[in-house]
């Protein structure tokens, strides 16, 4: 590292310190968020943070001046969260700059207009960011991780300033976005709810107003949340509102999208092209989708055996596990167009031995007791529209639309 | 609109990193104009695959398995094994038979 002289440290902080001041009182958000911006590295950060330990007297620098000392609680916290994150210490880092976010968010309440919500932004993302960090470093030294909720309180009182009357609202779904984030990683998703009834429900929102970036994050997050709870067309509007809206050349979201709205779309009988699971790399998915489309019950268990520790960890392996009544419907079906045309006279009377045969050969082993229960329960759900001559152990399937169609809509549960 | 949590996460502690789905970050105040992309994708999706072919491969295999495995063949395939292996002993013990008479008839003979 080049030696910096004590002359140098004093310039480089006291250029800091104006350019501070100068963005602030002539509202550019644009200088001002990139004196906030640790993570982005920048090469005037970090040699401030080296000039920070030449000249260690910062401080008083700052409360000596008439231009700096108005934001002595910002900067002071700020400066001392700098050093901190220049050495690795990242536990104090993230002590220190959520007390100058603290100082940030007061002044920022002051300010009537807007100006500085960019600058926000930054500081929320900044706030998550370095809890994150600071839990790991907690987490390898066998201490308990608490850095990342007690971010997510944080952020839930900014969430609160924005929520207002003003212009300052728009800024809202920004925030709700980095909760959720927060949540989601932590895995208290059950706290989403109250920010996400504040968004829908209050009435000083619009959710139109919102940026379209929000908007789709916002989507994408509270689509997820359906898909958990197994609401599939709530996650099938809000998901396919995601992947409409986002960012084309945003790949990695646009396949992040998919993986959760492809499970969707099968829930509710629609299959994605081919193409659509090559481009996005989601080819975990074919063989479920190819045995949908088949009638396959041996390819679908086979699908979710190979794919499993990936289906658990996204959640969704209950939502597939559960096709298993479509693919039942599919080979149904199959079995009975194959006898109607050999004898289209008795092709709708489907003996139950015959489903036995075909699952014998699909590796599945039932007795013709196991295989009534299952079609029962497809006539239940409204997979299959017939009746049973029990005696006979046939099941007389109706003479118009024996199995009818999903039409985008779950099956009954 | 409430959205209930009805499905646990783990313990946090273990699963303080889970997520591997984290939407990236946009850049703020980036704009996109999507709405040609955005009608593409909206075209991937087929929901009229649900039709009445049944020329696949698998569909060909499964009506063969259930042509060959008719009804009737699993009511008389056991009585035809049983009738072959009754046959068959019948004729090896006069097979036996027959080697024996001509056997004695032979050293007979060579007397």
């Amino acid at each position: 590292m080049a030696y910096m002289s004590m002359g140098e440290a004093h310039r480089r902080i006291t250029d800091y310190l104006n350019r501070f001041s100068d963005a602030v009182s002539s509202q550019d958000v644009a200088s001002l968020k990139q004196l906030l911006s640790f993570s982005s590295n920048s090469p005037s950060l970090l040699s401030l943070a080296d000039s920070l330990n030449v000249f260690q007297d910062a401080n008083r620098l700052i409360k000596q001046s008439d231009n700096y000392s108005p934001f002595a609680d910002i900067t002071v916290p700020l400066f001392r969260s700098l050093q901190h994150y220049r050495t690795g210490n990242l536990v104090d880092a993230y002590l220190a700059f959520e007390k100058s976010a603290n100082a940030f968010i007061q002044e920022f309440r002051n300010w009537e207009s807007a100006w500085a919500l960019e600058a926000l932004y930054v500081i929320a993302y900044e706030i998550r960011v370095l809890a994150e960090r600071a839990d790991r470093e907690l987490a390898s030294n066998g201490k308990s991780p608490e850095k990342l909720k007690a971010a997510g309180s944080f952020l839930m009182k900014v969430f609160g300033v924005l929520a207002g009357k003003g212009s300052k609202r728009v800024g809202a779904l920004y925030l709700t976005c980095q909760l959720f984030k927060i949540y989601f990683k932590l895995g208290t998703v059950h706290l989403c709810r109250s920010v996400i009834r504040s968004i829908e429900t209050a009435r000083i929102f619009d959710f139109e107003e919102f940026p379209k970036r929000d908007k789709v994050t916002y989507m994408y997050y509270t689509g997820r949340l359906e898909v958990f709870n197994e609401n599939f067309p709530a996650a099938d509007q809000k998901l396919s509102y995601a992947l409409i809206n986002c960012n084309p050349r945003s790949e990695a979201n646009i396949r992040m999208i998919l993986k959760y709205l492809i499970p969707v779309k099968l829930s509710i009988g629609i299959l994605p092209k081919d193409w659509l699971l090559e481009k996005y790399n989601l080819v975990e998915y074919s063989n479920i989708v190819q045995a949908l489309r088949r009638g396959d019950l041996r390819l679908l268990r086979h699908a979710l055996e190979e794919h499993e520790d990936q289906f658990l960890r996204s959640g969704v392996y209950l939502v597939l596990e559960k096709l298993e009544l479509q693919v039942y419907q599919r080979l149904f079906k199959k079995i009975y167009i194959i006898q109607k045309q050999k004898d289209p006279s008795k092709a709708h009377q489907m003996k139950l031995d015959v489903i036995v045969k075909a699952l014998k050969w699909l590796e599945m082993d039932m007795d013709v007791d196991e295989v009534e229960c299952i079609v029962a329960i497809l006539i239940h759900k409204n997979l299959v529209k017939g009746y049973f001559a029990h005696k006979s152990k046939v099941v007389v399937l109706s003479k118009q639309d024996p199995f009818p169609k999903l039409n985008g809509k779950p099956v009954n549960s | 609109m409430e959205i209930e949590t009805k499905v646990a996460i783990g313990d946090p502690k273990i699963d303080l990193f889970e997520d591997d789905d984290e939407f990236e970050e946009f850049q703020i105040n980036q704009e996109w104009d999507e709405k040609e992309e955005g009608k593409e994708i909206a075209q991937q999706w087929e929901d009229d695959w649900d039709d009445d072919d049944v020329n696949d491969d698998f569909s060909l295999q499964l009506r063969r398995e259930l042509e060959n495995n008719s009804e009737k063949s699993q009511v008389y395939a056991p009585l035809f094994f049983l009738l072959l292996r009754l046959i068959l002993l019948f004729v090896r013990q006069s097979l036996d038979g027959i080697m024996l008479y001509c056997f004695s008839a032979i050293v007979e003979n060579s007397w």
